[in-house]
């Protein structure tokens, strides 16, 4: 028996072959699929995932009830393909759900007809997003490699990962080029982003590869046979990353001479704010987060090992039980959740003072700009900067203001406070930011005060306090 | 736009609601995406729906254990159940679902994208699958009482009320509503007046059990008397006072076009809404050239009016279109401005020509009345004056321009 979903937030397979394949410039993608599954994904998710208006090298078979009741989606599928056929364009074919209900396998009508067009059968009844995308690279090593012996050019690193729907690749890559740089690196090529279909007979030349992400891509890394790095957070892993690939490219000193630099430049901020007193808030923060892999773990190992700051949970999305997350967020809100936009409506039911920081999809998020990365030591640095940011936010919101419409509200008698009541207040003082903890219980305190003299009691009791929470 | 999407928007926005949505992983993601971010801040609950519960079988008992957790919470008062198309390929036994579970009533709202083609029609067949089950026609008739049927502007949703209430109509239900009872009370009104021509099942469904159907709506001078007149008509209201309206309503709308008298240009209407044609009725008593006009549905009887009146004034009209069939027309035509979905958009702007998003741009505005008419052509007018700024944006990314504003 199957389980039950809340908010399902990790997209299918069918999903992970369109951000893989339409990212190659030089591919067309055919989905056989109804209209619906083309709109979502080319066109009313993309728009808010990627800022991408639609994607141009994307077509629909947009089957309808005569290809699922009767027909079968061949004579549709030769259609489409006709049209699109165009010299220096690769037509891939993916299946969706819906195609391989009606079992429509098109592997020999193309080997027979169209014996230049691949079809990519993305079970997406069976694998998820992450699979999906893992597969669909090491299929594209599979079909499209020269099939040459490796000729490594010594100094070179390919990256893979960067595709559509990455949340915050954009930032990432940036920082991931900026390393390899540092570290003595040439860039050979980023995939598939920035690249072309025949690319990638060309990566298992590259000396070192990096994956970007956990997530995926570690079969096509292994067919390369070339040592891999995967994107880092933090200090530590950035140092490593930087050491192991200076290593690799036998060019240690560079390595070292970059990282003494970065710590005099980049990476300068968090010293500051560690001599500061803003790093000595860090043990107080309470996060939480909820995205993909390597983010899960990345900022929790930056937040939480490297700064001392409380990880209340770490999850990763495709594993989490969005109803149990739910009602573990109404009993402990944590000060920041890094998250989805699941976990901002969950918030938002509870009317948490929780802030909110984009970290993964789905959400509608515009992440373009190139200086917003969590990884490497840029992404420390901003993450650092965001956190301090919204502290100062609290902080500012706790302060007290003159507001002249509450002069003459001061009690003249203070009512008396019965143990339970008391005992009641500190325990939702409790909830509140650690550093707005007293202002926010002196708050309390008052309106409940002020309640109980409106009201005529002597003694204030736990409903009063409950009242004015 | 996913058809299943317009279905899910109506149903999504019921007080008191949780969707059950059977559908597999691809699909429940960009449903719930979409429900997220246009129809409702709330959670979209489902069996898991995957090759092993398809084999094995378990779909029906699946779904029925979902519904009974969901029923679990007290506050739920109302479960459709939406299946899309892998679970209607798959086949659903409506009567091996219960119509009762906990606090909250059961119903299958079947939406599946291969049939359905577009998220308006959706709408309909949502609306009219709760007003079948839930409308209470076998109770008496509430005299004068209106059923205002499409989704509008909460503006003009005011303003319809005031005037409503300026003629004597006595109570009057917005379908598709926010209240379960909305569908209830809609079965006992004497008329409805369709705004959208695509609610093609919910108007058979009224009128089988005797509503009277108005169709139109107040957009534009002409229109907006003629609306007015049909409902009272329709509802057997004091004609002096209907007539006094419907004059004063249509000499506001005049006033604004008036206003808007040196407005010229010539516009596309390419939406994937249903309710493009009476924007463009507005447009064309505006005096701008409306050359080509294309909408997702299909030519149905209820946009007759619509579709003779803009036949009349050398409007082509596209239904059912491509987005290759807008493509063609901007290419053909070239407009001053296009007003369509994201890809046509995308694509005028790319050629330097000025375009908006129809659905975030003339459904985030009132559009009805005098109110509507200036909030439109505003922004038409606005998007006109600058349409050198698309021109100067195209020719900087794609061209030799190096700063927007000219040297």
């Amino acid at each position: 028996m199957g389980k039950t979903i809340r908010d399902e937030s990790t997209a299918s397979a069918y999903w992970a072959s369109v951000n893989t394949f339409c990212a190659l410039s030089d591919v067309h993608v055919i989905a056989d699929a109804p209209v619906g599954c083309y709109n979502l994904v080319g066109a009313a998710v993309m728009d808010y995932t990627d800022a991408i208006p639609y994607l141009e090298n994307f077509t629909p078979t947009s089957l309808t009830e005569k290809e699922i009741a009767s027909s079968g989606s061949s004579e549709i599928v030769r259609d489409t393909i006709t049209k699109l056929q165009e010299p220096g364009r690769q037509l891939i074919l993916v299946s969706s759900a819906e195609s391989e209900m009606i079992g429509s396998d098109h592997e020999r009508m193309l080997a027979m007809q169209f014996p230049l067009v691949r079809f990519f059968p993305s079970h997406s009844l069976g694998e998820n997003e992450w699979q999906g995308r893992d597969r669909a690279l090491e299929w594209l090593f599979k079909n499209f490699d020269d099939g040459r012996p490796a000729a490594v050019e010594p100094g070179t690193v390919s990256i893979i990962g960067p595709t559509y729907g990455c949340f915050n690749s954009p930032s990432d890559l940036a920082e991931i080029k900026r390393l390899i740089a540092g570290a003595g690196g040439r860039l050979k090529h980023v995939f598939p982003f920035e690249s072309r279909l025949s690319d990638i007979s060309d990566l298992k030349n590259s000396e070192v590869i990096i994956l970007m992400y956990h997530e995926f891509g570690s079969r096509l890394g292994k067919l390369l046979n070339r040592p891999v790095l995967y994107g880092p957070f933090g200090i530590d892993e950035t140092s490593t990353f930087i050491m192991e690939l200076a290593r690799l490219l036998g060019c240690e000193q560079t390595g070292e001479a970059f990282i003494a630099k970065e710590k005099q430049t980049v990476l300068a901020p968090i010293w500051d704010l560690w001599r500061g007193p803003q790093a000595e808030w860090f043990p107080t923060v309470r996060f939480g987060v909820v995205a993909a892999a390597s983010y899960a773990n990345g900022l929790k190992k930056f937040l939480a090992d490297e700064m001392g700051m409380q990880c209340l949970f770490s999850h990763i999305t495709e594993e989490t039980d969005n109803t149990a997350l739910r009602e573990q967020l109404a009993s402990v809100q944590p000060q920041f959740f890094f998250g989805r936009i699941v976990d901002k409506i969950y918030l938002a039911e509870l009317d948490a003072k929780t802030r909110f920081i984009p970290a993964g999809f789905p959400g509608p998020i515009v992440r373009r700009a190139l200086g917003t990365p969590f990884m490497g030591h840029s992404g420390a640095v901003f993450l650092l900067q965001e956190i301090v940011n919204s502290l100062y936010d609290m902080l500012f919101n706790f302060l007290p203001l003159n507001r002249l419409s509450e002069a003459g509200e001061t009690p003249t008698q203070k009512p008396e406070w019965d143990a339970e009541a008391e005992e009641f207040l500190n325990e939702a003082v409790k909830k509140a930011p650690f550093i707005s903890q007293i202002s926010f219980g002196r708050e309390l305190k008052k309106k409940a005060e002020l309640l109980a003299i409106r009201q005529g009691k002597k003694t204030i009791s736990k409903e009063t306090v409950s009242l004015v929470l | 736009m996913c058809p299943a999407f317009g279905g899910l928007r109506v149903l999504t926005r019921i007080d008191g609601v949780q969707v059950c949505l059977a559908a597999d992983q691809g699909c429940l993601y960009g449903l719930t995406f979409v429900s997220h971010f246009y129809a409702a801040r709330k959670s979209i609950v489902s069996p898991e729906l995957m090759n092993v519960q398809i084999s094995g079988g378990s779909m029906i008992d699946d779904l029925r254990r979902t519904i009974e957790e969901i029923a679990r919470d007290p506050s739920i008062r109302f479960i459709p159940v939406v299946s899309t198309c892998v679970a209607e390929t798959a086949g659903i036994a409506e009567e091996l679902l219960p119509k009762k579970a906990g606090n909250a009533e059961v119903l299958l709202v079947r939406l599946p994208a291969f049939q359905i083609r577009t998220h308006p029609e959706a709408k309909d067949v949502a609306a009219a699958t709760l007003l079948k089950r839930f409308g209470a026609f076998g109770e008496p008739r509430k005299p004068k009482s209106l059923v205002v049927l499409g989704e509008i502007f909460p503006l003009d949703a005011m303003t319809i009320g005031t005037i409503l209430q300026k003629i004597g109509v006595e109570s009057v239900v917005t379908l598709p509503g926010r209240a379960l009872e909305d569908y209830v009370d809609a079965g006992q009104a004497e008329a409805c007046a369709v705004l959208h021509p695509f609610y093609g099942k919910t108007v058979d469904l009224f009128r089988e059990h005797g509503v009277k159907i108005i169709g139109g709506n107040p957009i534009g001078a002409n229109a907006t008397a003629q609306w007015i007149r049909d409902i009272g008509a329709a509802l057997d209201l004091d004609s002096a006072a209907v007539e006094a309206v419907a004059l004063e309503e249509s000499e506001k709308v005049r006033e604004v076009l008036g206003r808007f008298g040196g407005l010229s240009g010539r516009v596309i209407v390419a939406g994937y809404e249903g309710n493009e044609l009476p924007v463009v009725r507005l447009l064309l008593e505006a005096g701008l050239e409306v050359p080509y006009a294309s909408t997702s549905i299909a030519r149905t009887v209820l946009g007759e009016d619509d579709h003779r009146v803009l036949s009349m004034l050398g409007t082509e009209i596209c239904y059912r279109k491509y987005l290759e069939d807008d493509m063609e027309a901007v290419v053909r035509l070239k407009p001053d401005l296009v007003i369509g979905t994201t890809s046509l958009d995308s694509f005028a702007k790319e050629r330097g020509i000025a375009a908006i998003y129809y659905t975030n741009n003339i459904s985030a505005r009132p559009l009805f009345f005098a109110t509507g008419a200036a909030a439109v052509l505003g922004m038409i007018s606005g998007l006109l004056n600058g349409k050198e700024s698309f021109r100067a944006m195209k020719e900087y990314f794609t061209g030799n321009r190096n700063t927007l504003t000219p040297p």
